[in-house]
C-alpha cells in the first residue's frame, strides 16, 4: 500500500533536479504524477516513468494554468496535491540586479506559485480535500542573499501562510518547505562551489548537505494524509543550520 | 513499515496524544515503551501496542531524575538499543498570572521540563550509537501567550530552548532534534467540550481546518515522520501540528 494511494498529483518543475526526484517518490507511492515543467526535452525524459504525465507548463501564465488545472481535473475527476516547486535562481551579486532582473525573478517564483493556487485550489475545494506544498528558502527566514531570488521566496512564504487561512475552511491545505543547500547539478557546477560547500558543510549542525531525497521526503508527508492536521506550517530542512 | 525494528521511548503514553504516537508508532513496527503513572491506562494501552509488535510498561515519576536512567537502562537491556524519545509528558495548572505561584512552576517544571532533560540526557549515549531522533512537545500556549498559562508556557518555551541547543550540539552525532506544536482532542479536552460547549465551539471555530487533530491520525503520525529516515535532514524545528491556528515566526 502506498501512502499517496489513489491521489492526482501535480508538481511543477517536476522534470528535472528535486522536483524530478517527487515525481518519482510520489508515483511509487500509489499517485498518479503530472509533471509540470517548462522544458520539454526534459519532459519526454519524465514521461517514460509509470503513471507520470509530463504536461507544458509556464509558470508565470495564468491560460497555462486555467488549462493545465480543468485538463488535469477534466481527466482524472479531483486534483489532490500541487506541490509549487518550479523555480529560477539567480548569481548576480546584489550591485547588478536591475528591475528587469526584479521582475522576471517575482514573475516566475512569486506569481507562479499564486497563480497555481489560485486556478488549482477551487477544483480541491469542490471535493473539501487537498494539499499544497509551496517551496521557499532558507533564505527567506535568516539574513542572507541581498537580491531579488531572497525576495521572490519570501514572497512565497508570506502567499503560502495567508493561503492557509484563506482555504483552510474548505479544507485545503497549504503548507511551506524552507531547503537550505541542496546538492543539485547545479549547485555543484558553481565556480566557487568547492571551498564554499566545504565551508557551509563545517556550519551545518548535522555536517552535510542537503540531497533532492530529503525535500521529496518531506513534501510527499506534507502531501499524504499523514499531515491532514497541518495547515499554514513551515519545514525548515536544512541540517540545523539556520537553527544556529 | 517505515518504523521497522526500531525501539521507542514514549513519556505519557497512557492515554491521549501520547498513546496515540504508541500506537502509530507500533504500527510502524517500533517496539515501544510506555512510560506513565497511570497503571490502569497503561496496561490498556500496552496491550494495544503488543497488537502489533513488543511493548513495555514503566510506572515511573519522571520527577525523579534516577527514573529516567532506569528506563533506558531497561529498554536497552531488553532490546539491545534506543532509536526514539519521545517526551511527551507534562502536568500544570491553568490560573491567572496573579495568582501563579512557585508551586505551579514546581509543579509545570518537574512534570514537563526536567523530565524532558533528564531523558534527553540519560538516552544521549544510546542516541548517538543508533543516530536516533527526538521529539519534544511545545504548546501554542508557550508560541502565543495564552492566559492562564504561566506555568506551562514558560515550561514549554524552556523546552524549545533546550531543544535546539541538543539540536545544535548533537547534530554532528547524527541526532535529530525535533519539537511538535499539536492541539489535539485529548481527554481533557472532551472532558471541557461536555463543560463548556459554548466556549468549545469558538475555539473550534478559531482553528483554519475547523476541527482538533486525532492523537493518532493527525500527531501519532506526523511523530513518525519525525522518527523516520523521511526527515533526516531536519533538526532544531518545531512543527505546528495545529490546524493552522498558528503560523510560526
Amino acid at each position: 500500500m502506498g501512502r499517496l494511494d489513489n491521489k492526482v498529483a501535480i508538481v511543477t518543475g517536476g522534470a528535472s533536479g528535486i522536483g524530478e526526484r517527487m515525481v518519482e517518490l510520489f508515483s511509487q507511492e500509489g499517485a498518479i504524477v503530472i509533471a509540470a515543467d517548462i522544458n520539454e526535452a526534459a519532459l519526454e525524459r519524465v514521461r517514460q516513468k509509470e503513471n507520470v504525465y509530463g504536461m507544458k507548463l509556464n509558470v508565470s501564465s495564468e491560460e497555462d494554468w486555467q488549462a493545465l488545472a480543468k485538463e488535469v481535473n477534466n481527466h482524472f475527476g479531483k486534483i489532490d496535491i500541487l506541490v509549487n516547486n518550479a523555480g529560477i535562481s539567480s548569481e548576480k551579486q546584489y550591485q547588478e540586479i536591475n528591475l528587469d532582473d526584479w521582475g522576471k525573478m517575482l514573475s516566475i517564483n512569486g506569481f507562479g506559485p499564486f497563480a497555481g493556487m489560485k486556478h488549482v485550489a477551487p477544483y480541491m475545494a469542490e471535493q473539501k480535500k487537498g494539499s499544497i506544498v509551496n517551496i521557499s528558502s532558507y533564505t527567506a527566514q535568516i539574513g542572507q542573499g541581498f537580491n531579488h531570488y531572497s525576495a521572490s521566496k519570501g514572497a512565497v512564504r508570506a502567499i503560502s501562510k495567508a493561503a492557509a487561512t484563506t482555504f483552510g475552511h474548505q479544507g485545503v491545505r497549504v503548507n511551506t518547505l524552507f531547503p537550505g543547500i541542496i546538492e543539485t547539478p547545479m549547485t555543484k557546477s558553481l565556480e566557487t562551489s568547492k571551498d564554499l560547500l566545504g565551508r557551509l558543510v563545517q556550519a551545518t549542525p548535522l555536517q552535510r548537505l542537503g540531497q533532492p531525497e530529503d525535500i521529496a521526503n518531506a513534501a510527499l508527508f506534507l502531501a499524504s494524509d499523514e499531515s491532514s492536521f497541518i495547515t499554514g506550517a513551515e519545514l525548515v530542512i536544512d541540517g540545523g543550520f539556520s537553527a544556529q | 513499515m517505515r518504523l521497522q525494528g526500531k525501539v521507542g521511548i514514549v513519556t505519557g503514553s497512557a492515554s491521549g496524544i501520547g498513546r496515540g504516537i504508541a500506537l502509530a508508532m507500533a504500527k510502524e513496527g517500533a517496539h515501544i515503551a510506555i512510560v506513565d503513572v497511570n497503571e490502569e491506562k497503561g496496561k490498556e494501552t500496552l496491550a494495544e501496542v503488543n497488537k502489533f509488535t513488543e511493548g513495555l510498561l514503566f510506572i515511573k515519576n519522571i520527577s525523579i531524575k534516577e527514573n529516567a536512567d532506569k528506563v533506558v537502562d531497561e529498554v536497552v537491556k531488553k532490546f539491545g538499543k534506543l532509536d526514539i524519545l519521545v517526551n511527551n509528558a507534562h502536568v500544570s495548572r491553568q490560573v491567572p498570572f496573579v495568582e501563579t505561584t512557585e508551586d505551579h512552576f514546581d509543579l509545570s517544571f518537574g512534570t514537563g521540563f526536567y523530565p524532558t532533560f533528564y531523558f534527553m540526557k540519560a538516552a544521549y549515549p544510546e542516541l548517538k550509537k543508533s543516530k536516533g531522533k527526538v521529539i519534544n512537545f511545545a504548546s501554542g500556549a508557550g508560541l502565543d501567550g495564552q492566559p492562564t498559562q504561566t506555568s506551562y508556557a514558560a515550561a514549554k518555551e524552556a523546552i524549545r530552548g533546550i531543544s535546539r541547543v541538543a539540536a545544535n550540539e548533537w547534530g554532528p552525532d547524527g541526532i535529530n532534534v525535533n519539537l511538535i506544536s499539536p492541539i489535539a482532542l485529548t481527554p481533557g479536552v472532551e472532558q471541557w467540550r461536555q463543560n463548556d460547549p459554548k466556549s468549545y465551539d469558538a475555539m473550534i471555530n478559531k482553528i483554519p481546518l475547523r476541527r482538533l487533530g486525532d492523537t493518532e491520525q493527525d500527531i501519532g503520525r506526523v511523530a513518525v515522520f519525525l522518527a523516520s529516515d523521511d526527515s533526516d535532514y531536519i533538526t532544531g524545528q518545531t512543527l505546528m501540528v495545529d490546524g493552522g491556528s498558528i503560523k510560526l515566526r
